[in-house]
């Protein structure tokens, strides 16, 4: 996503203070703030900036956020010292996040993007490079000695993508991020996939790349090739945007969720009940944000067109056995009764054994949390035919006929006020079904819960 | 009437000179906590380690230790198997993970070690967040890079090595020849006890030791690097002067710090220093024995100030003109002391310190 350009706003700051001219965005600015033309500058930081910049002698960019009748605005400031007056360029002007991105923001992105490149890459604003990791020598073996010091262009030779440009140009103009500039190693010919940030200082001006660069797998080389990209992929996901997110966010997620269940647990009276009590909260948004990453990485696994899963001999009973058990403890939380087949009762089928236990927890942990106090949920197996079916049975209040389609579309819920929940996990649980040759469907009316009928084929 | 601790009893004698000596080795490791937990509740929070430089602290030195200990392990396996010692070599490879047993043992209490990788890391996460700062002219290169395309080969070439040393932070530190010779040892030492005094392990490790050694070159160094283009370069004044600004607009806290110390004569180590101490007064003295104008020291100071939290922009800016007024002279007359040799100052603050512990006694 390329950010639009920003529009910048000049003013003058005379050796008393006061701004003697600004541009109409500036000026108003100043005015909305309580100040007037010829009159000391109203607005604090800007006021601050300014002062820090005269008692420095030397030119000040900042970024600071400045009250704007009700809300606040990200601007980029950069007074400069020019005789007894100070010179400002104002830019940004944006609303500020309601969550706080502004620092570090091309660096996180910049973490984000090298979270499982093969090697990472680094220019300075003339596009010569100036840091390379020692991976690149793994992979290619090359000696970044060679190049460093070098334009970018002396590593890679930039292709073109489908629509005939260059991701890394565009992204230069704005300048913003690019994704998909595929490349070739100049030095041994080999492909490679590019993505980069864009190091910006805080007048929001480019002062670099900090980049990443993805060896090409089999999928990648005839675009390469043909000097295009596969748009229709890039639509839905970014190439291994799941694996990424996954590596990016896991482990802080897990971490923050360990910790904090340490400090619940540990805290004990030393901290107060009630920050015991927040800590538990951040464990449980913790969880709640890995059981999105789940879902997105799982997203984008079903969707991509070499999604394939194993397709072994298993049974149907024992992984609905496996999922009731990893799901009693929430069952006993919200007071509800798991009604699991029974230990010889078994169900052969042909399918992949860790999804399908992906899909009954889903399915599982779906009617335990719409099911009643004191309800109970049924798990119930029958052979019809060729297939084999689980049915997973509540005492919720139902989804009625027309809703019954919606449940396994993307990111659709039934009740969107309702907290938890990505809309995605009956939506990639059929996808995973239909994968291994069976289906998902529902049974329900308003008030009478609800039957999902799992089916695989049978063995 | 209980039993004396030496009296003779059917075997017991043993066991309770090991139960005296492991309560006498626990009561030690509890004053020593004690004094440690003491030193900690006094400090103030401005010197108390943040959690960010702790975690990478220790991440750069389990993975420094690591690196040497599969190097040191591996060649000493090797040398085993080739003469036959497969009994040996096999006990070898199942070591203990090393970081951990020295980090508990407190191996490198006092060996300089840790003091090197903290100061190593502060640098390297306060260069990571000064402000990012575009050229005047956005199509001119950045300092390195038009170094390193310099018609003078060995300003080039030390260019180039410092752009390469800079990206390869991430993982293990090399240390100065000192400090890695006695970690080497160290790690050894903790590779040998999972032997159990075997005769042929120790043998082994310590030849795979010496042979560690002999390869190390401190001159890989980042920190080695830098001053050698410092030194390369041996600015004028003036040069100086822009080398310096633009060093810290570039983010080269390394460059900055070999600049500083190669033109005040001082050691890389106590540049650093002085770029890491948050109260600043040193640095700005420094600067000024330097002859650094206004400008430079203003653009220097900011761009800490704006990198580390715990500095104020402010209170710099209200110093600066008490700053300009040190004479050059002045400062380096003041800075003199830093010129001596480390032994040397190292003695004679051990002195001071002796001293003053003796008033206090008194």
């Amino acid at each position: 996503m390329l950010e639009t350009a920003l529009p910048v706003s000049n003013g003058r700051v005379d050796s008393e203070n006061r701004l003697v001219e600004a541009d109409t965005r500036l000026a108003d600015l100043n005015r909305r703030a309580g100040g007037e033309p010829g009159a000391p500058i109203a607005v604090p930081q800007l006021a601050a900036t300014v002062r820090l910049a005269r008692r420095l002698g030397i030119t000040i960019s900042r970024q600071i956020i400045a009250a704007d009748d009700d809300l606040d605005l990200d601007l980029w400031v950069r007074a400069a010292p020019s005789g007894d007056d100070i010179l400002l360029e104002v830019s940004g002007w944006r609303p500020t996040p309601d969550w706080p991105t502004a620092d570090h923001g091309a660096r996180r992105e910049a973490d984000f993007l090298t979270a499982d490149a093969d090697w990472t890459w680094e220019t300075d604003a003339a596009l010569c490079l100036v840091s390379l990791s020692a991976k690149v020598g793994e992979a290619h073996g090359i000696d970044a000695r060679d190049l460093l010091g070098q334009p970018l262009t002396q590593l890679f030779v930039l292709a073109e993508d489908g629509d005939g440009s260059f991701p890394i140009l565009s992204a230069l103009a704005s300048p913003g991020h690019f994704d998909g500039q595929h490349a070739r190693m100049r030095a041994t010919g080999e492909t490679v996939r590019l993505a980069a940030a864009p190091r910006t200082d805080a007048a929001g001006r480019f002062a670099g790349f900090i980049g990443a660069a993805y060896r090409a797998n089999t999928d990648d080389e005839p675009g390469v090739e043909q000097g295009t990209v596969d748009t229709a992929a890039e639509e839905a996901f970014p190439q291994e945007f799941g694996d990424r997110l996954g590596r990016a966010l896991r482990m802080p997620l897990n971490r923050i969720i360990a910790n904090a269940d340490s400090i619940r647990e540990e805290g004990g009276e030393a901290l107060g009940e009630a920050y015991g009590g927040y800590a538990a909260d951040i464990a449980s948004a913790g969880r709640h944000l890995l059981a999105l990453v789940d879902d997105l990485a799982d997203l984008e696994a079903v969707e991509r067109d070499d999604f394939a899963v194993d397709s072994d001999p298993l049974d149907l009973a024992d992984v609905a056995r496996q999922a009731a058990g990893l799901l009693s403890v929430r069952a006993d939380e919200g007071q509800v009764r798991i009604d699991k087949p029974a230990l010889d009762e078994s169900l052969s089928a042909t399918g992949d054994y860790r999804r399908c236990l992906q899909i009954l927890v889903n399915l599982i942990g779906n009617a335990v949390r719409y099911s009643p106090e004191g309800a109970m949920v049924w798990i119930r197996l029958e052979r019809e035919g060729q297939r084999a079916c689980v049915i997973v049975a509540d005492q919720g209040k139902g989804i009625a006929a027309e809703d019954q389609a919606r449940i396994f579309e993307k990111f659709e819920r039934l009740d969107p006020s309702e907290p938890g929940g990505s809309g995605l996990g009956l939506y990639i649980a059929r996808r995973l079904a239909r994968a291994m040759g069976g289906d998902i469907v529902v049974d329900s009316a308003p008030g009478q819960g609800a039957r999902f009928i799992f089916t695989l084929p049978a063995r | 009437m209980s039993a004396e601790p030496s009296e003779p009893r059917a075997g017991n004698s043993v066991s309770a000179e090991t139960m005296l000596a492991c309560a006498a080795a626990a009561r030690a490791r509890a004053i020593a906590a004690r004094a440690g937990q003491v030193r900690d509740f006094l400090l103030p929070d401005a010197h108390r380690l943040s959690e960010h430089v702790r975690h990478l602290t220790l991440q750069r030195l389990s993975a420094t230790i690591d690196s040497v200990a599969r190097e040191i392990g591996e060649h000493a396996v090797r040398l085993l198997e080739r003469d036959g010692k497969q009994g040996a070599a096999a006990r070898l490879k199942q070591r203990d993970t090393i970081p951990e047993t020295l980090l508990a043992a407190q191996a490198f209490q006092g060996s300089g070690i840790i003091d090197e990788i903290l100061a190593a890391t502060s640098l390297d996460l306060l260069t990571d967040s000064l402000p990012v700062e575009a050229k005047e002219d956005p199509d001119q290169p950045s300092l390195l890079v038009r170094l390193s395309q310099s018609e003078d080969r060995l300003v080039a070439t030390a260019a180039v090595a410092l752009m390469h040393a800079d990206g390869r932070k991430q993982g293990g530190v090399i240390l100065p020849a000192e400090l890695h010779h006695r970690l080497v040892w160290i790690v050894a030492a903790a590779l040998g006890r999972t032997g159990a005094g075997d005769a042929d392990i120790d043998g082994a490790l310590i030849e795979a030791t010496r042979r560690s050694l002999a390869a190390h070159d401190e001159g890989d160094r980042a920190e080695a690097v830098a001053m050698r283009l410092a030194l390369t370069l041996d600015p004028t004044a003036e040069m100086r002067d822009a080398l310096m600004t633009e060093a810290v607009q570039d983010r080269r806290l390394l460059l900055l710090a070999a600049l500083m110390a190669q033109g005040l004569r001082i050691e890389f180590t106590d540049a650093r220093d002085l770029l890491l101490d948050r109260e600043g007064s040193g640095l700005w003295v420094a600067l000024r024995a330097l002859d650094l104008a206004r400008p430079a020291i203003a653009r220097i100071g900011y761009a800490l100030c704006e990198g580390d939290p715990a500095r104020d922009v402010e209170q710099f800016a209200a110093q600066i003109d008490a700053i300009m007024k040190i004479s050059p002279d002045y400062a380096r007359r003041a800075i003199a002391p830093m010129r001596l040799d480390p032994d040397y100052r190292q003695a004679m603050m051990m002195l001071d310190i002796g001293k003053e512990g003796g008033a206090n006694d008194a």
